[in-house]
């Protein structure tokens, strides 16, 4: 589309258009194949198991790659091979971008809102630094290497994605890891989330502080959450759904930024902690 | 400051050109089956939106060379969409008009359409966690809950609220 220099020999790196064209459509197919299966949802218990189209696209483009019917029908290969998954690789970045930009806006239209949450809903976001604290050591207990450090940053919703993907690369061990999270989050989050919204009252902690926990995940995650949880403390309905959604729109505005400056370099010291305690040899 | 090179420039307008395309299409389908109408007026909206968004993509990229901080594209895009949408902008309307068909969702297939191309030769390292990972989220959900539920709990007691 945009005007590229005809010269063969590039002096820098440059990308192969006809590469590039195949690649992006590739995955447009792959995406609107995804899109036309569309959504699936299963009730179960108090929340959903969703299968959302974005796991059919992946699905979908996995079985075609050369590891697996690639390996069995060699003229797949022509379409995609190890060039293409190589370019795919860096592409995600680029796509990640579009992902980010409706991400941030989305947050910065409801920035009054933040401004009047008060201490207790932005310090609370440091809540999510809970999760390596306590899956970090058991993934990697699990056998689980450079992998735990990408599944454990944080909830691993979409900005932790952009950022993992970014820094390390999604075809990394760390952007490997990030994406299970991001997966199992997809797809059995809202049930996780709703069953932790509904039993959490039994833990003593006061509802609004559960409430503000509830928005920490996805939209969806905190409506199953939000919802499970008012509806086992019904008195307190209204300002439970309050916190519950002040503390998304927190999430989406901060989530990024405590990630970055804060889990990731965190999450490098608790690993090199860590795999000296429970990884008795020195392995990749 | 690093110097911006108009060739390296060119390059990521050309990938972020053709995925914004690609993005494009997506949306549309999207849309319909949605059952959404797919009037001229919407279609010329979305892509304005897709056309603000890419631009926005590029000065994100850009920053990103010039700032010499280890703060990634995505996060400069990212803070960049923020602060145009906050509401006291002359442009908020418009902004959020053209960019509102821009779902991130969309977006989100075609990054793991692109993942699963991306991971094509590494099958063998995806099986090796798999069921662990499924382990370690729930971990994962559980500390992201609690430990978030704890810190506004001692932080509204000491503020007395509750």
């Amino acid at each position: 589309m945009s005007k590229v220099p005809e010269t063969t020999q590039a002096a820098e790196k440059k990308t192969d258009g006809k590469l590039l064209i195949k690649v992006a459509a590739a995955a447009g197919v792959f995406a609107t194949l995804g899109e036309l299966i569309g959504t699936f949802k299963f009730p179960v218990g108090p929340g959903n198991f969703i299968l959302l189209p974005m796991i059919f696209a992946m699905i979908i483009a996995i079985i075609l790659t050369p590891d697996a019917l690639g390996k069995k029908i060699p003229s797949l290969k022509k379409i995609i091979d190890v060039k293409e998954v190589n370019l795919a690789g860096e592409l995600v970045m680029f796509e990640l971008l579009y992902l980010g930009v409706p991400l941030g806006i989305s947050a910065g239209k409801n920035i009054m809102q933040v401004l009047e949450a008060g201490p207790a809903l932005i310090l609370q976001e440091f809540g999510n630094l809970g999760t390596m604290i306590i899956a970090l050591p058991l993934a990697l207990a699990l056998g689980m290497r450079r992998e735990a450090v990408g599944a454990t940053i944080s909830i691993c919703r979409e900005p932790t994605m952009g950022l993992i993907g970014e820094h390390y690369g999604m075809d990394s061990p760390e952007g490997l890891g990030v994406m299970g999270t991001y997966m199992c989050g997809n797809l059995f989050g809202t049930i996780f989330y709703g069953l932790l919204g509904s039993l959490s009252p039994l833990t003593g902690l006061h509802p609004y502080a559960l409430a503000m926990a509830c928005g920490m995940g996805s939209g969806s995650m905190m409506t199953a959450s939000y919802s499970s949880l008012a509806a086992a403390v019904p008195e307190m309905a209204d300002s439970i759904t309050a916190f519950a959604a002040t503390s998304n729109v927190m999430t989406n505005l901060t989530g990024l930024y405590m990630d970055l400056f804060i889990a990731l370099p965190l999450v490098n010291i608790l690993y090199k902690f860590w795999s000296k305690i429970l990884v008795r040899k020195k392995e990749g | 400051m690093k110097k911006i090179s108009l060739e390296k420039t060119m390059d990521q307008l050309k990938m972020l050109v053709v995925l914004g395309v690609i993005t494009y299409i997506v949306l549309v389908v999207n849309k319909a089956r949605a059952g959404g109408a797919l009037t001229p007026d919407y279609l010329i909206n979305l892509a304005i939106g897709v056309v603000v968004i890419g631009l926005i993509c590029l000065l994100g990229l850009k920053i990103k060379e010039v700032v010499p901080l280890k703060i990634p594209a995505f996060a400069w895009a990212s803070l960049l969409g923020t602060v145009l949408a906050f509401p006291f902008w002359p442009w908020h309307a418009w902004f959020l008009n053209v960019t509102g068909g821009v779902g991130a969702g969309v977006a989100g297939t075609v990054i793991l359409a692109l993942t699963g191309i991306s991971i094509g030769t590494k099958l063998a390292d995806l099986k090796k966690i798999s069921w662990r990972i499924a382990i370690v989220s729930i971990f994962v959900f559980c500390g992201t809950f609690f430990g978030s539920a704890i810190v506004a709990q001692i932080i509204m007691k000491v503020q007395g609220i509750i």
